[in-house]
């Protein structure tokens, strides 16, 4: 197989498969249509003419036509064979595949002109063909007809009109198409991470349902999260394997975002669920200061964390806004299209986003490797002006805070303190607001807003 | 802005190291697009400057972009790189290194400020002089976190000793340029809907600020 051939090939799988998900889009929607017989010349048979808008017809053994009719004010009318008193018949079919019958949400028609009360009838059967009703026309002239929810076809006809009927002005909704359905979960229902200390969803139940739920089945769940900006967050698949209508419990832990899903059993293909939804749960401040401080216990300063906390995020992990159209509590992303995220506004991964352990953890990792850096460069600024005191330990968590934030400065002239020579000669420390105005501003705002 | 400095370079060890790498090259202008085109260039550039900023031993600085350009108009080559030095991924600092004659020259433009994402998209001819300048947002007054706060246009133009904070000499620049493009976002975020509206208000009042002190720069009253 030459390239030429393979590429005509992958062009055709791919146009193949641009149809198939087309068809499967429109066998989950639903969809409305008008037929008022005058898109076809008068005298036209009609069948399958009108197979793109998921109808067609029959006449006993033959086909109704398109027909003038003076009664009718709104003409040309569709007739039985032989004109006016033939039974006409409507049977519904998938638009995307007229092989596929398909139930109808919404139908109605107009029909007439009747000279006498109850002299037609109308029988509604069911996609299993079997019967939703038989009602008989309940005036003279014009009547609209009604048709129960879930009618597959319809047949009018048995006329004792002496001047017989025609019908017109037919209105309907196809449904989705799909025998297997999708019970649970509802789409757009909502989950908090409300367990195991507000990282965790409740058990969401995947059940199937409809008369196509027998056998395995088997599910799909792709949740999706990333920030404004997007950044390449990796999604979450999951599968799993239900049987019948049996239910299996999933839940999310340290993840949240909307999932969409599939199911299908080995004869059909349920209409994917978009979506329902993973977001955050609601914590308390107590539980946040409980674990900053529990963080950093061993430190000079132990609430210090309470203050980054405050400057970085004004203590959220999660704020109520609207995120792939949902209005909901969602990470809270740094002004910039979430370069950073949640309480500590830690550079954005998936789990720092849902997990605020995690957050208030990571971070608290990386203020303890700044106090060694701080430490460090303490050392070096001692060991290059003779006599400089060290730091307290308060002073070097400023030193360390300036090394968190967005100001952090190599060299040791750039950080909270730098060493200034006294008129004695002998040196000390001096808050470095010459070098690195808004390191020490970042510090001291943390201190400022300790809780 | 840092005092450029000088710095023996470790040229043999990165030649070593990096047979095809960026110091083993001459940065000479004709050379700009496969330097650029370096595949691991942020990588290198990051040993670079592991070797020639101060106390990267401690503080280390993380290259978020690098890029090559002329920037002074002689024909050679500046290394432009973000730099972080939080371990947060603030990539605010500007460093510029510059090769002379075997050995590599440092400046840095430090802006209190977001995240330069492309560093080539801020480089700009702000004057039509021919010559790059360096146009960052810096936060009017201060960091807040996840906050959206006002920021502020900065153009730094270059001189011998490093990029130079000089935005009041380009007048018509936030004439035609910055003020019509705030007065634009003004306009969006005022006729948004009202979904989440803490958010609108404090993105329509940073805009305002940033307009006005645009406006100021432009010389409109």
């Amino acid at each position: 197989m030459d390239k030429r051939t393979l590429l005509r090939l992958s062009l055709l799988t791919l146009a193949l498969l641009s149809v198939g998900a087309a068809d499967a889009q429109s066998q989950c929607t639903e969809q409305s249509f008008v037929i008022t017989f005058s898109e076809f010349a008068q005298g036209t048979a009609i069948s399958s003419q009108y197979s793109a808008k998921g109808v067609r017809f029959s006449s006993g053994s033959g086909y109704p036509f398109i027909s003038g009719d003076g009664a009718n004010p709104t003409a040309p009318v569709l007739s039985g064979t032989p004109q006016f008193q033939g039974p006409i018949t409507a049977t519904f079919i998938s638009p995307a595949d007229p092989a596929t019958a398909v139930a109808t949400t919404q139908l109605a028609f107009e029909a007439g002109y009747f000279d006498e009360i109850g002299s037609t009838q109308v029988t509604f059967l069911d996609i299993n063909n079997a019967s939703l009703g038989t009602v008989s026309n309940p005036g003279r002239g014009i009547n609209t007809f009604t048709a129960p929810k879930g009618t597959h076809s319809f047949t009018i006809g048995a006329t004792s009109d002496a001047a017989g009927f025609a019908i017109d002005n037919l209105r309907y909704t196809i449904g989705p198409s799909s025998e297997l359905t999708i019970q649970s979960p509802g789409k757009g229902s909502t989950f908090g991470l409300t367990e195991n200390t507000h990282t965790r969803s409740p058990d969401i139940s995947f059940t199937a349902g409809g008369s196509g739920a027998t056998g395995p089945v088997s599910w799909t769940i792709s949740m999706e999260y990333d920030t404004d900006r997007t950044r390449g967050l990796p999604g979450l698949v999951s599968s799993i394997n239900t049987n019948g209508t049996a239910t299996k419990k999933l839940y999310y832990q340290s993840r949240g975002g909307r999932a969409r899903i599939t199911a299908s059993t080995k004869d059909d293909t349920a209409c994917p669920l978009e979506y329902f939804y993973v977001v955050g749960g609601s914590i308390p401040e107590r539980e946040i200061t409980d674990r900053l401080v529990q963080l950093y216990r061993q430190g000079e300063t132990p609430r210090l964390l309470t203050g980054i906390a405050d400057k970085e995020s004004t203590y959220r992990q999660f704020s109520v806004r609207t995120k792939y159209d949902k209005q909901a509590l969602w990470p809270v992303e740094s002004y910039d299209g979430g370069s950073h995220i949640g309480l500590m506004q830690m550079p954005s991964t998936v789990q720092r986003a849902w997990d605020w352990q995690i957050n208030t953890q990571d971070a608290a990792d990386l203020f303890r490797e700044k106090l060694r850096i701080a430490a460090a460069l303490e050392r070096r600024i001692i060991q290059a002006h003779r006599g400089l005191r060290r730091l307290t330990s308060v002073e070097r968590e400023n030193m360390a805070l300036t090394l968190y934030g967005p100001a952090a400065a190599a060299g040791l002239n750039n950080q909270y303190y730098r060493a200034i020579q006294l008129p004695n000669g002998t040196y000390d420390w001096t808050i470095n607001t010459a070098n690195n105005p808004a390191g020490v501003q970042y510090a001291n705002d943390v201190r400022s807003r300790i809780r | 802005m840092k005092r450029m400095t000088l710095i023996a370079a470790m040229m043999m060890a990165f030649s070593t190291a990096h047979a095809a790498g960026i110091t083993s090259e001459s940065w000479n202008t004709g050379r700009q697009k496969s330097l650029n085109a370096t595949p691991d260039l942020r990588i290198q550039v990051q040993r670079l400057l592991e070797g020639l900023l101060p106390d990267a031993d401690l503080v280390t600085p993380m290259v978020g972009d690098a890029y090559f350009a002329d920037i002074n108009g002689d024909s050679n080559l500046e290394l432009l790189a973000t730099v972080d030095y939080s371990g947060r991924g603030f990539y605010n600092n500007v460093v510029v290194v510059q090769q002379q004659q075997g050995q590599y020259a440092w400046t840095e433009a430090r802006n209190n400020g977001r995240s330069i994402e492309s560093l080539r998209t801020h480089l700009v001819d702000a004057d039509g002089d021919g010559k790059q300048e360096l146009v960052l947002e810096r936060f009017m007054d201060r960091y807040e976190g996840a906050r959206r706060v006002p920021t502020e246009i900065v153009i730094y133009r270059w001189n011998e000793r490093g990029f130079k904070d000089d935005s009041d000499a380009f007048p018509e620049y936030y004439r035609t340029q910055v003020v019509p493009a705030l007065e634009k976002k003004l306009i969006e975020a005022s006729s948004k809907p009202s979904t989440s509206r803490a958010v609108d208000d404090s993105e329509v009042f940073a805009l305002e600020a940033e307009l006005s002190r645009a406006k100021r720069r432009g010389r409109i009253k």
